[in-house]
């Protein structure tokens, strides 16, 4: 081991372990991780301009935190307890573990201005490829190319190798704020009222005002939801390369 | 046996609370190393306690994954991914390794990929296949995100060798 090495193994050793019983009795937040998101954000993009340019439209879903639930520490570690999810009074049993969910790593109702689930803007092509299953192609848009994950009505897109939008348009995704293809206008409003309504001129939007921002929606002639789009803050894929 | 398959067999067997102590035995370090290495010390290790606390709250389900720390390592990631702060190191105290005084903020220059593979690789001597198990991602992440990182790192504190 160099200096160096031993150097960099003393300055991450001082912080503190964790203790078992501190982690039993933690409160900890509710909903399924991970998630990427939970703070209201608002983030004001060069984004929103480029994608209502080229026709598309953006919103930012405010998601507020879930609160929390707490465990009640006991000598062993014993049965979660909880005020306000009885689910988890029930003791796991202790031979036969009953059939269970495991949280899907791309959350599909977690679509958020942070990404999509554990899934964050910034992160690399190849892992959104291994957390996906899904192999990226090449989208050659003429004078530029980006590279694409599409799956089940929702696109993935990248830049320089990097996590940079998600388009839905498709059913099975929602927002960290409920927000689906499909939804009412006036739902999407109910859920997250600071969004306003506007006109790019080939159709109306819901975004939050100022633009631009980096996540809005799209309407159909119905007043419904057509599509959503979020991008990485100030980092979109120029209009040019989304191909539209 | 690698990191994983160790994590996998401490919940593997014995899918009952019992067997919650010896994982986070062998999960708290490999968590709190790379959480801090990624986030600095007060945020690291508030990510390593949630993540674990997370593991509490959803032991059963836990149990069924093959690669139990490299998904808590993202649960912890997810919720502190949040808090755009600044990275900190806090310098040890009462060590006996001669410190050098730049290397918390040098350490914190590097981006967060390059400070886990250096501190996990270089410091603490994890193999690429197990910092890849860890943070899910290739080891040739792994191994590209080290040599930039150990180059930018040696840079910024000016050491030409590793003596």
């Amino acid at each position: 081991m160099d200096e160096l090495s031993r150097q960099l193994v003393a300055l991450v050793d001082a912080t503190e372990p964790v203790e078992i019983d501190e982690v039993l009795t933690r409160p900890v937040a509710s909903g399924p991780p991970p998630s990427g998101w939970r703070r209201p954000v608002l983030v004001a993009a060069a984004a929103v301009l480029a994608l209502l340019v080229a026709g598309g439209v953006l919103l930012l879903v405010a998601r507020t935190d879930d609160g929390s639930r707490t465990r009640v520490a006991t000598e062993t570690p014993a049965v979660p307890t909880t005020d306000d999810a009885p689910d988890t009074t029930t003791p796991p049993p202790t031979s036969a573990v009953p059939p269970v969910t495991v949280p899907a790593v791309l959350d599909r109702t977690q679509l958020s201005t942070d990404g999509v689930g554990s899934l964050a803007f910034g992160d690399p092509l190849e892992e959104a490829e291994a957390l996906t299953g899904v192999k990226a192609r090449l989208l050659d848009c003429g004078d530029s190319e980006g590279q694409v994950i599409e799956i089940d009505g929702a696109t993935l897109w990248f830049g320089d190798g990097e996590f940079r939008l998600w388009d839905v348009r498709g059913p099975g995704w929602s927002t960290v704020s409920g927000v689906t293809v499909g939804m009412p206008a006036d739902e999407v409003v109910a859920r997250v009222p600071s969004l306003e309504r506007g006109d790019s001129g080939s159709g109306g939007y819901l975004a939050f005002p100022p633009l631009p921002t980096n996540f809005l929606v799209t309407l159909d002639a119905d007043d419904r939801v057509d599509d959503m789009f979020a991008s990485m803050a100030r980092a979109l894929l120029p209009a040019s390369e989304l191909c539209w | 046996m690698d990191t994983s398959e160790r994590s996998a067999e401490a919940v593997g067997n014995t899918q009952d609370l019992e067997a919650f102590p010896e994982f986070f035995g062998l999960a708290e370090p490999q968590l709190r190393r790379a959480l801090v290495a990624a986030y600095g010390s007060e945020r690291g290790r508030e990510a390593t306690a949630e993540a674990l606390a997370w593991a509490w709250e959803h032991w059963p389900e836990l149990c069924r994954m093959d690669n139990p720390i490299g998904y808590l390592y993202r649960v912890g990631q997810s919720r502190t991914r949040p808090r755009k702060r600044r990275v900190v190191f806090d310098a040890p105290a009462g060590t006996e390794v001669e410190f050098e005084p730049a290397l918390p903020r040098a350490l914190a220059e590097l981006s967060e990929r390059q400070r886990v593979a250096v501190v996990l690789v270089h410091g603490y001597g994890l193999t690429h296949r197990e910092v890849a198990e860890l943070t899910q991602t290739s080891a040739s992440s792994v191994q590209s995100h080290l040599e930039r990182g150990l180059r930018r790192l040696r840079r910024s504190l000016e050491v030409t060798s590793d003596g």
